[in-house]
């Protein structure tokens, strides 16, 4: 059309004309009751009148159409219904079979005054304990239909056994499906079937027939309700071992990378020490360069974390040009630390060698995106070489770290360690225990997020070492080795958190108290022993004392954790695996420890690049599965409402932050409890 | 968390469980209402809840035919969409077929803890699209609510019928007050919501002890009555329709106040 105006009107050559069209429009609008549209008159009229006159014709040509469309589409759909019900009504061969419960409305009113057969029935079905998905009236009546079907059946000459049990088939699929409910119904049916005291011949056929096809239809519904129960035990069996894997390989991948530099983690390096130290070559070393970036607390302060993972990402593409070697692992482990492990070490020399360019690369400061800024980075790198044979990976590390220290002191960025003995440089400083300085307990709210409710509270201690700085109980025993130091150290904390607990509430409702223990430190059985004269001492209720166990403790060592774990379980408290997912083998280790619970920091569960819709469903699977293990899921480190959102609608059982309240003094947390409304508050914005 | 009956609570410890080994209240409920979907452990458990509550069956039977009646009054009142709480295995006279044979594209969304149940309802409702089952535990609503299932089937913007019937006496308080709260605060304006909750106050009390018993050998907690106006709270807000809070059989209409054996009361309330 738009042809035809553009070029005006062709002469009439027998192909179609503008008149033409408009003739046959106007026939159609008057076959359907509208206006004709202007005709052939205004050929020469303007452009943009006949341009509205199309534009009016396809408009109402639209109407029609879609008119005529939903016309047919209702005569289809009741084409379609009337052609159902003839194929459910030609299902039922016998003619007096009802398609189903008949509503009251489809059936005239009974004729008969009094109780109909129907109504007796259906009384005599209920008293046997059958329930029929529908009104009593309906379920009347349909009974009442079947009866009246055997009646013509049993009159029938010969008599129609046939319908009969398939009336016996379809009482079954209405639901009367108990067997208590046969000899009520075929009393009832011999009765009405009956003249009396005397029951036909074909009258008995015809109640046989029926018996026989309720009895084959009761057979075949509970075998196949029995096999579609086996098919859904066998699929929520298969369902929850692929979920299980699913969440497996979701929270490896978190386990085993860090999501900002996409490089192995601590855990994964970890791994692959252990790998070297089980090799079979004595003479083979290990390497190891610990990268500390000086300048990146600064950087995340002044300008934000996301410009510090920038800078991460940068100094992670810098060492990733020294490192690109098969034999070379390259992870970060930590905030601002990164490790290049070489996996076959020429010896000091070669390491010295990396360790210099690592620096070289390092010592152009980054750039700070959108700022035109630069930061210096203030990297300095410890070196250690060790053999593999009898490699202590804890060992290693905190080596590696006393080197780093080393390298911080000197001038040329990096320092090897030297594993002689000490001179007087080092005695008493690095490996000594003397002059820690205890500091004063801390206790963090762990809030469970279904009440909002302060369920308890997470105790840490913190003791300042001359040289070393702020160390933990675990640093402690890791740097200095001194099992009596730490477990003197532990049983302290330990009493102190009972007490505390039980000055708080006497009960054994009150709050649990939460600690982290170094089992393997402090070793068995005296790890035993400190815990119960811990109890017994303070009368705290055992399981209000929960044990979290990190590092080393969380990796099952076989008979023996089992050992050490069930003696703690024994005592009554409740024993939690903390930095849940941290390298690790298989998460079904997890049945086999007595274990109560998990703990997971925010972090791990919390991938930037996801999102976090994506970090909640894991989250949610993570908690399904720790609960089809019958563990409770805490998250830790949840410092932010970016954090908090993560939890929302994920089932996790308990959360501990900054964002449910930060540590806090004996005299706070009293206070704490006794207003537990606060809290709550904090929890519905979770919610929301 | 430190609930510790939470774990118990849970009861799922042995995950790669023989699901058939233990008794689950989902199918012992079949087995009550004289269906087969269950196993000899179920059946057992069955029996001696039968002797120690002899109404048992007529009171899952009333539970499940008051289910049938307040989906019916629901979809009377236009509802369209149903969240069926603790639904147990889908069998005879289930919330789908109800709705669906009278409003085709009726959405039901089925929610239970127990995960052969829902496997088995996946199964049934595999070809419908309107309908799904998914597994939740009642007690982390956010999870119900954030859920995949639920959010594709359930307009949050029209309103819908919650069904808790029959399952509330089996959380307990700490878990279940919030959760509801939670749940009836999602609903829209003008979405109904439908309870049946075993009463304390009871001739049946006296067997309650051994029933709790009973149940806390199976997968899910004790079942424990509650009083009359424990139960009224479960509806926060929302308003009773006539008759109100009565027992289960006699609701919304029939019957002369007088319990029978019935140790259950039910009620359905609109929320303005």
């Amino acid at each position: 059309m738009t042809t035809a105006r553009d070029e005006g009107f062709p002469p009439d050559d027998g192909g179609l004309t503008h008149a033409m069209m408009i003739a046959a429009l106007n026939e159609i609008l008057a076959e359907c009751g509208y206006d004709p549209v202007p005709g052939e008159a205004e050929p020469a009229a303007a452009g943009g009148e006949v341009d509205r006159l199309i534009e009016d014709a396809r408009h109402r040509a639209d109407g029609i159409v879609a008119a005529a469309l939903e016309t047919a589409v209702q005569y289809t759909d009741a084409a379609l219904e009337q052609a159902a019900r003839t194929v459910l009504s030609a299902r039922h061969t016998p003619g007096c079979l009802p398609a189903g419960p008949l509503e009251p409305a489809t059936l005239p009113a009974p004729g008969a005054a009094g109780r109909s057969v129907g109504d007796s029935w259906y009384a005599a079905t209920t008293a046997a304990g059958v329930y029929l998905p529908m009104a009593g009236e309906v379920a009347a009546r349909t009974l009442g239909a079947y009866a009246d079907c055997l009646a013509r059946a049993a009159a029938a000459d010969p008599p129609d056994l046939d319908a009969a049990y398939r009336v016996g088939a379809e009482a079954v699929a209405l639901g009367i499906s108990r067997t208590e409910a046969l000899p009520a119904t075929m009393t009832l049916l011999l009765d009405h079937l009956g003249h009396g005291d005397t029951v036909s011949r074909p009258a008995r056929q015809v109640a046989s027939a029926f018996a026989a096809g309720f009895a084959a239809a009761l057979q075949a519904r509970t075998l196949a309700q029995q096999e579609s129960l086996h098919r859904a035990t066998q699929r929520a069996a298969r369902e929850f071992q692929s979920a299980l894997q699913h969440s497996e390989a979701r929270y490896h991948r978190l386990a085993y990378y860090d999501p900002v530099t996409g490089l192995a983690n601590k855990a994964r390096l970890v791994q692959r020490l252990r790998q070297s130290a089980n090799g079979d070559d004595p003479a083979r070393h290990v390497g190891l360069c610990l990268v500390d970036l000086g300048g990146l607390a600064a950087v995340g302060e002044q300008f934000g974390a996301d410009a510090g993972d920038h800078v991460l990402a940068e100094v992670a593409r810098r060492l990733q040009r020294v490192a690109r070697h098969p034999d070379y692992l390259l992870a970060r482990c930590g905030a601002h630390a990164f490790v290049l492990l070489v996996q076959d070490s020429g010896g000091l020399a070669h390491l010295a060698e990396l360790a210099e360019r690592l620096t070289r690369e390092l010592a152009e400061p980054a750039s700070l995106p959108g700022t035109g800024l630069t930061a210096a980075l203030h990297a300095a790198v410890g070196v250690v070489d060790v053999p593999t044979s009898g490699l202590d990976v804890t060992r290693v590390l905190v080596d590696a770290e006393i080197a780093l220290r080393q390298a911080r002191a000197g001038t040329s960025g990096w320092a090897v360690y030297d594993p002689r003995p000490a001179g007087p440089r080092r005695a008493g400083s690095a490996t000594g225990v003397s002059g820690l300085v205890t500091g004063p307990p801390s206790y963090q709210p762990v809030v469970r997020l279904g009440t909002g409710r302060v369920a308890g509270l997470h105790t840490r201690m913190a003791w300042r070492h001359p040289h070393l700085g702020v160390l933990d109980l675990r640093r402690i025993g890791q740097l200095t080795g001194d099992r009596d130091t730490t477990t003197r150290l532990a049983g302290s904390l330990l009493d102190q958190a009972c007490r505390q607990a039980m000055a708080w509430d006497g009960g054994r409702t009150g709050p649990f108290v939460g600690l982290d223990l170094p089992v393997h430190q402090i070793g068995y059985p005296d790890v035993v022993d400190l815990v119960r004269d811990a109890l017994t001492g303070s009368g705290l209720p055992p399981e209000r004392l929960h044990l979290h166990l990190s590092g080393l403790d969380a990796v099952p060592a076989g008979e023996h954790s089992q050992t050490v774990l069930t003696a703690l379980a024994a005592l009554g408290v409740r024993l939690e695996l903390d930095d849940f997912g941290s390298g690790g083998g298989s998460l079904a280790y997890l049945r086999e420890l007595p274990l109560h619970g998990l703990r997971t920091p925010a972090s791990r569960v919390q991938s930037p690049a996801c999102g976090v819709d994506t970090d909640r469903e894991l989250l949610a699977g993570l908690t399904r599965v720790a609960h089809a293990l019958g563990l409770t899921l805490t998250v830790h480190g949840v410092d932010d409402d970016d954090a908090q959102a993560r939890l929302a609608g994920t089932g996790v059982d308990g959360a501990q932050g900054l964002r449910f309240g930060p540590p806090g003094t004996p005299h706070q947390v009293g206070a704490l409890l006794r207003v537990p409304a606060l809290v709550a508050l904090a929890d519905r914005r979770v919610a929301s | 968390m430190t609930d510790h009956s939470g774990v118990s609570f849970l009861g799922m410890g042995n995950a790669d469980a023989d699901y058939s080994s233990r008794p689950s209240s989902a199918r012992i409920y079949d087995a009550l209402l004289g269906g087969s979907h269950n196993f000899s452990a179920d059946r057992e458990a069955a029996k001696r809840l039968l002797a120690m509550l002899p109404a048992a069956g007529e009171m899952a039977r009333a539970n499940r035919a008051f289910l049938h009646r307040a989906v019916q009054f629901m979809l009377d009142a236009g509802v369209r969409q149903f969240l069926d709480i603790g639904s147990g295995i889908p069998t005879v006279g289930n919330v789908h077929e109800i709705a669906q044979s009278r409003v085709p594209d009726a959405r039901v969304v089925y929610v239970d803890i127990d995960p052969v149940a829902v496997a088995h309802a996946g199964e049934i409702l595999r070809d419908n699209r309107h309908a799904t089952a998914v597994q939740a535990d009642m007690r982390f609503p956010e999870a119900i609510l954030g859920h995949p299932g639920v959010r594709r089937l359930l307009d949050p913007d029209r309103p819908i019928g919650l069904l808790l019937v029959a399952m509330l006496h089996f959380v307990p308080d700490d878990d279940a007050y919030p959760a509801v709260e939670r749940l009836v605060a999602s609903l829209p304006p003008g979405s109904y919501v439908a309870i049946s909750h075993g009463v304390s106050e009871t001739a049946a009390d006296a067997a309650t002890d051994g029933v709790a018993d009973l149940y806390r050998r199976t997968d899910v907690s004790t079942a424990t009555g509650r009083s009359r106006a424990q139960i009224m709270r479960f509806f926060g807000d929302a308003v009773l329709e006539p008759p109100g809070l009565v027992w289960v059989h006699e609701w919304p209409s029939g019957g002369d106040g007088a319990p029978g054996d019935m140790a259950v009361v039910a009620g359905v309330a609109r929320k303005p």
